[in-house]
């Protein structure tokens, strides 16, 4: 049973309703909606005059907190279940790109600007809009969670169809 | 000292998602190519559970734990939702995280 919760990953049966779990207790406890990208707003307004970053969504302290203790969760979910052995290997992406660490580096850091970009311009990201946006039945939420599905589906399928990897 | 709670919450949160396999590069790009559909399940038991603790906490009162007033609301519409939706998704199937 402790080695089913902290050590292993968990089956969707169990991380789904754990994952909406945590929204619920964050909501009860701290009045607040979780939400991640924002957070990364939250940095930029540290250093940026920008008046775009001047908002109080992104002046509140609260999302920096919350987006360092991100790591540290997958920090200690890496060291609990034994792998943390830091690699480059990047599982099928090492596949897609014959191991190339520039184009991989590519792909990462394009990828990187397009995720920011594209969750201040929707106004939030797979567990701002997906899961809690979702959850309260917003349209702007159920509208992006789409995009994001079918920029996500778009993109990886033309990937492995242009740089092939192994067969389905 | 508030801090630290949500310091807490971050902490608990990104250990679910790693352990939920949201962060694993194969997971996400498994999900997009439709040969491992365990995303799907996360992300439905999770908008369905948080569904019914939002919907439980209105009825309740739309209360904190201290009785503080809470900010859960839905995000406005806005048309960026859709273009910033695809952008966000296309970023997302780049990088796989």
């Amino acid at each position: 049973m402790l080695e089913a919760i902290f050590v292993t990953s968990w089956p969707w049966w169990a991380a789904g309703p754990a994952i909406g779990l945590v929204v619920t207790l964050f909501a009860w406890v701290t009045g607040k909606a979780l939400g991640v990208s924002t957070g990364y707003g939250s940095a930029c307004a540290v250093v940026s005059r920008l008046s775009f970053f001047g908002s109080k969504e992104y002046t509140e302290r609260w999302r920096l907190w919350f987006v360092v203790g991100l790591p540290l969760g997958g920090f200690v979910a890496a060291l609990l279940g034994g792998r943390l052995a830091p690699s480059p290997a990047f599982g099928a992406l090492d596949t897609l790109t014959g191991g190339s660490a520039l184009v991989q580096a590519a792909l990462l850091f394009s990828g990187g600007i397009l995720i920011g970009a594209g969750a201040r311009w929707a106004g939030g990201c797979p567990s701002g809009h997906s899961i809690v946006g979702i959850a309260q039945g917003a349209r702007s939420s159920l509208v992006a969670t789409l995009g994001f599905m079918a920029g996500g589906f778009a993109v990886v399928n033309l990937l492995w169809a242009l740089l092939g990897g192994p067969a389905r | 000292m508030k801090g630290l709670v949500f310091l807490g919450f971050g902490t608990l949160f990104g250990f679910t998602l790693s352990r939920a396999r949201i962060t694993d590069y194969d997971t996400i790009t498994g999900m997009f190519r439709l040969t491992d559909l365990h995303l799907f399940g996360v992300i439905g038991g999770a908008i369905a559970t948080a569904g019914l603790g939002i919907f439980l906490l209105r009825r309740a009162g739309e209360l904190t734990l201290a009785g503080a007033p809470w900010e859960v609301r839905p995000k406005p519409w806005q048309i960026g939702a859709v273009w910033g939706g695809l952008v966000h998704g296309v970023g997302w199937g780049l990088t796989g995280a």
